[in-house]
C-alpha cells in the first residue's frame, strides 16, 4: 500500500494542502450531517449551498493565483491576502 | 419531416412519387463524409509500389500485401490483440464498479451525492496529458507498467465516471416500485440486483459497454505512456512507424482499417440502442 | 428524484468506484502539485523552489500563445459543429432501415482511433496520394505541411468530420422524443420551418445541446492525437494544442517542475469549465430555486409565532 505513495518526491506544503482538503471535506460532512446546509441565493446569483460556496471560493482563488503570477513582478504575497479576503466574502455573502 | 406534412396533407400515393430533396441532400452529405474512411480502404487495397507509383481514384489492381504484412508481423498483430486485451479488460471492470454505484445515484440520496456525482465528472472532463509523468512513474512502482491491466486501469480514470452516469440513466427508468416487490417477495440485495435488475436493463448496460469499448480502444496518449513492448497498443505501433524513414503506406492502412472493424462489428450489435443511449444525453 | 430515499449506507455501493477514481486521479494529481513546487535532478537531489515554476509557467509566451490558440480552436469548433450537427440531424431519417443506416455511417467517425484518425487524414489531404489534398490542389495551391493557414484549416475540417456525428446523434435523439402532435399543431397554426425549429424544438433540445457544447468544448480543449499525427503542431507551433506542448514538456523534456505547474493551471482552467457548464446544465433542477426575499422571511416568521403561542398556552394548560 505505501509504495502507492512512496515514489512521489513530498513537500511539506502540498501535504498539508491534501491533510487540510480531507479535513475539510470530512468536517463539512460532519457539519452537514447535524446542520443540514440552507441553499440559496447570493451575490454570485446562482443558488448555492455550503459546500458549493467553498469550492466556488476554493477555484476563483486559484484563478486569481493564476492571474498575479501571469503579472510580470507582481508582489504574490498582497495578491493571496487579497485574494483570500475575496474567499471570505464569497464564502459569507456568496 | 417533410415526408410526414407530405402525406398528411396529400395522402401516401403523391409522397411515394415524391422528390424528397432533403433525403438526397441526406446521403449525399454522408457520400462525402464516407470519403476518407473509403480512400483508406482503397489505399489498404494496394500494394506501396503501386500508391507511390501513380495516383489513381479507383484501383486498377487489388494487392492484399498490406494486410498480409499486418498479419504475419508479431509486432502488428501482437499489438493488435494487445488493444484489444486491454480495451476488453477495462470493459468488465469498469462495468463491474459501475453498476452498484449507478444503482446508488439512481435510488438514493446520501450525503455528498451530488459533490461526488460532479467530482466523477470532472474526471471525465481532464486532459490525460496532465496525468502522464504520474502515471508513468506510479505504475512503475507498482509493477503495472507496460501491462494490459496497467492500461486497463488508467483508461478508468475516464471510463468509470461515464459508465455511471450512462448507467444512472437507464437505471432510472426502471419503476422502483420492482425493488419493493422484490424486497417484499424476501429477495436479498445482491440476489435481487443480479438475477432482476440487472436483465432488466440489459440494453442500458450494451450502450454502456459500447461506450466503454469505443473511449478506450480509440485512446493513444494514456496508452503509449506507460507501455513498452510487451502491452504496447497498436496505436502506438502506427504512430512509431510513421517517425521511421519511408513510410509504408499500404501496411498504415491496412492497419487502421483493421482498427476500424472492431468498432463497426460493435455499432451493428447495438444500433439500435444508440439512439437510446443519447437521448439520455449521456455520452 | 423526490421519491429518492435517503441512505447513507448507499456509500458502500459508490465506495468501489471511489476507490478505482481516486487511485486514478488523485494519487496522479498529488504527485503533480509536489513536482510543481520543486527543481527534481536526480531521486535525491531536489531542490525546494516555491511558486517559481508557477509564475515561470504563466508568463511563458509559448505556453500563453497555445492557451489562445486552443481556446480559439474549441471556439471555431463551436460555431462550426453544433449548427452542423442540429442542421444534420434534422435531415437524418427517423425511422426504417434507413435510419438504422444512417445512425451506423454517422457513428462510424466516433468509433475510429483518434490516431487512426489522423492518419487517414494524413493520406487523404497529402498532396501527391491523398484524395482530397489533389483535388484541393487543382483549385488552390495547399500544402499543411508549409502553409500555416492550410494546417489549421485542415485541423478544423478533420475536427468537424470527427466530432460533428456526436453533436448530430445527439440531437437526433433529442428530436426523436418530441411527440408528433407537437409538429401537427405547429402545422395547424400555420408555423414556418423556422418557426418550428425555434419554438417546437429547440426548447426541447435545450439539455442535450447543453451537453454537446460540454462535451466538444472538453474534449476540444484537450485535443492531442488527431494534430498530433497530422501535423505534428507544425508548421512552427501553428497547430499546437495545449495537450500537445504539455506532452513535449512533461514526456519529451521530462521537466517535472514546468509540467507540474502547467498541469495544475491546466487542471484548473477545466474544473472552472465543468462547473459553469454543471451549473447552468443544472439550474433549473436546483432546489430552493425561488429567491427568499426579506418579505417571505417575515411572513414565515409570522406564521411562526401563533404556533409558538399556541403551544405555550397547551403547556399552561397542561
Amino acid at each position: 500500500m505505501f509504495d502507492t505513495f512512496d515514489w512521489i518526491p513530498w513537500t511539506t506544503p502540498i501535504a498539508i494542502v491534501f491533510i487540510g482538503v480531507a479535513v475539510m471535506i470530512t468536517g463539512l460532512t460532519i457539519w452537514g450531517h447535524y446542520r443540514p446546509p440552507v441553499r440559496r441565493r447570493g451575490f454570485l446569483g446562482i443558488v448555492t449551498d455550503r459546500s458549493e460556496r467553498v469550492y466556488i471560493a476554493i477555484i476563483s482563488f486559484a484563478l486569481v493565483m493564476v492571474i498575479s503570477f501571469a503579472i510580470v513582478d507582481s508582489d504574490t504575497t498582497i495578491w493571496a491576502i487579497s485574494a483570500l479576503a475575496m474567499v471570505v466574502v464569497i464564502l459569507i455573502w456568496g | 419531416m417533410t415526408t410526414m406534412m407530405a402525406t398528411s396533407a396529400a395522402g401516401k400515393k403523391t409522397s411515394r412519387f415524391h422528390f424528397d430533396l432533403r433525403s438526397w441532400l441526406f446521403w449525399l452529405i454522408m457520400a462525402v463524409w464516407a470519403l476518407p474512411v473509403v480512400w483508406l480502404i482503397s489505399m489498404s487495397l494496394r500494394d506501396n509500389a503501386d500508391i507511390l507509383a501513380k495516383f489513381e481514384v479507383i484501383p486498377s489492381e487489388i494487392s492484399f500485401t498490406g494486410y498480409i504484412k499486418f498479419f504475419e508481423d508479431p509486432s502488428w498483430i501482437g499489438s493488435y490483440m494487445n488493444s484489444v486485451t486491454y480495451t476488453i479488460l477495462n470493459m468488465v471492470l469498469s462495468l463491474i464498479v459501475a453498476l452498484p454505484a449507478a444503482y446508488a445515484f439512481s435510488r438514493y440520496t446520501f450525503s455528498g451525492d451530488k459533490h461526488l456525482f460532479f467530482w466523477l465528472l470532472t474526471n471525465r472532463m481532464a486532459p490525460a496529458a496532465v496525468f502522464l509523468l504520474p502515471f508513468f512513474q506510479l505504475y512503475q512502482s507498482l509493477d503495472l507498467f507496460d501491462t494490459a491491466l496497467g492500461v486497463a486501469l488508467a483508461h478508468m480514470l475516464f471510463n468509470v465516471p461515464l459508465a455511471v452516469w450512462i448507467l444512472e440513466g437507464f437505471m432510472s427508468g426502471v419503476p422502483k416500485q420492482l425493488d419493493e416487490i422484490a424486497e417484499i417477495d424476501g429477495y436479498k440485495f445482491p440476489r435481487f440486483f443480479l438475477t432482476i435488475f440487472i436483465p432488466m436493463i440489459r440494453s442500458g448496460i450494451g450502450v454502456t459497454a459500447f461506450f466503454l469499448f469505443m473511449f478506450s480502444w480509440v485512446e493513444l496518449l494514456i496508452a503509449r505512456t506507460i507501455t513498452a513492448t510487451a502491452a504496447k497498443p497498436i496505436a502506438a505501433q502506427m504512430t512509431r512507424t510513421i517517425s521511421a524513414s519511408g513510410i509504408d503506406w499500404s501496411l498504415l492502412s491496412a492497419a487502421g482499417v483493421m482498427t476500424i472493424l472492431p468498432g463497426v462489428l460493435v455499432i451493428w450489435f447495438v444500433r439500435n440502442y444508440i439512439a437510446k443511449g443519447f437521448a439520455l444525453g449521456r455520452v | 428524484m423526490d421519491s429518492k430515499k435517503k441512505n447513507n449506507k448507499a456509500w458502500f455501493l459508490v465506495l468501489p468506484v471511489v476507490f478505482v477514481v481516486a487511485f486514478t486521479a488523485i494519487i496522479p494529481l498529488m504527485a503533480v502539485a509536489n513536482y510543481s513546487l520543486q527543481d527534481i535532478q536526480g531521486a535525491s537531489n531536489r531542490l525546494f523552489v516555491g511558486l517559481d515554476f508557477f509564475k515561470r509557467v504563466a508568463t511563458d509566451p509559448n505556453i500563453q500563445d497555445a492557451f489562445v490558440r486552443n481556446l480559439n480552436l474549441s471556439i471555431q469548433i463551436l460555431f462550426i459543429q453544433i449548427p452542423l450537427g442540429i442542421f444534420l440531424a434534422r435531415l437524418m431519417p427517423r425511422s426504417g432501415w434507413k435510419a438504422s443506416a444512417a445512425l451506423v455511417v454517422m457513428a462510424i467517425p466516433l468509433i475510429i482511433p483518434w490516431n487512426v484518425v489522423g492518419t487517414t487524414w494524413r493520406i487523404f489531404t497529402r498532396g501527391d496520394i491523398g484524395l482530397g489534398g489533389v483535388l484541393v490542389n487543382q483549385f488552390f495551391d495547399y500544402n499543411l505541411s508549409e502553409d500555416t493557414t492550410d494546417a489549421w484549416v485542415t485541423i478544423l475540417v478533420m475536427d468537424t468530420w470527427h466530432w460533428t456525428p456526436l453533436v448530430t446523434l445527439l440531437v437526433y435523439a433529442g428530436l426523436r422524443s418530441i411527440p408528433q402532435a407537437y409538429y401537427q399543431a405547429a402545422a395547424i397554426d400555420g408555423a414556418s420551418p423556422m418557426a418550428v425549429f425555434r419554438f417546437v424544438e429547440l426548447p426541447k433540445l435545450k439539455r442535450v445541446l447543453m451537453i454537446a457544447l460540454l462535451l466538444r468544448f472538453m474534449d476540444s480543449f484537450m485535443m492531442y492525437t488527431e494534430p498530433f499525427v497530422v501535423t505534428g503542431g507544425g508548421p512552427g507551433s501553428s497547430t499546437q494544442t495545449l495537450s500537445i506542448l504539455l506532452t513535449t514538456i512533461a514526456i519529451g523534456q521530462f521537466d517535472l517542475g514546468v509540467a507540474g505547474a502547467f498541469s495544475l493551471m491546466y487542471f484548473l482552467f477545466i474544473q472552472i469549465f465543468s462547473f459553469i457548464f454543471f451549473t447552468v446544465l443544472t439550474l433549473d433542477e436546483r432546489p430552493g430555486a425561488t429567491k427568499v426575499t426579506p418579505k417571505d422571511k417575515k411572513a414565515a416568521k409570522q406564521e411562526k409565532q401563533p404556533n409558538k403561542v399556541s403551544s405555550k398556552l397547551k403547556k399552561v394548560q397542561k
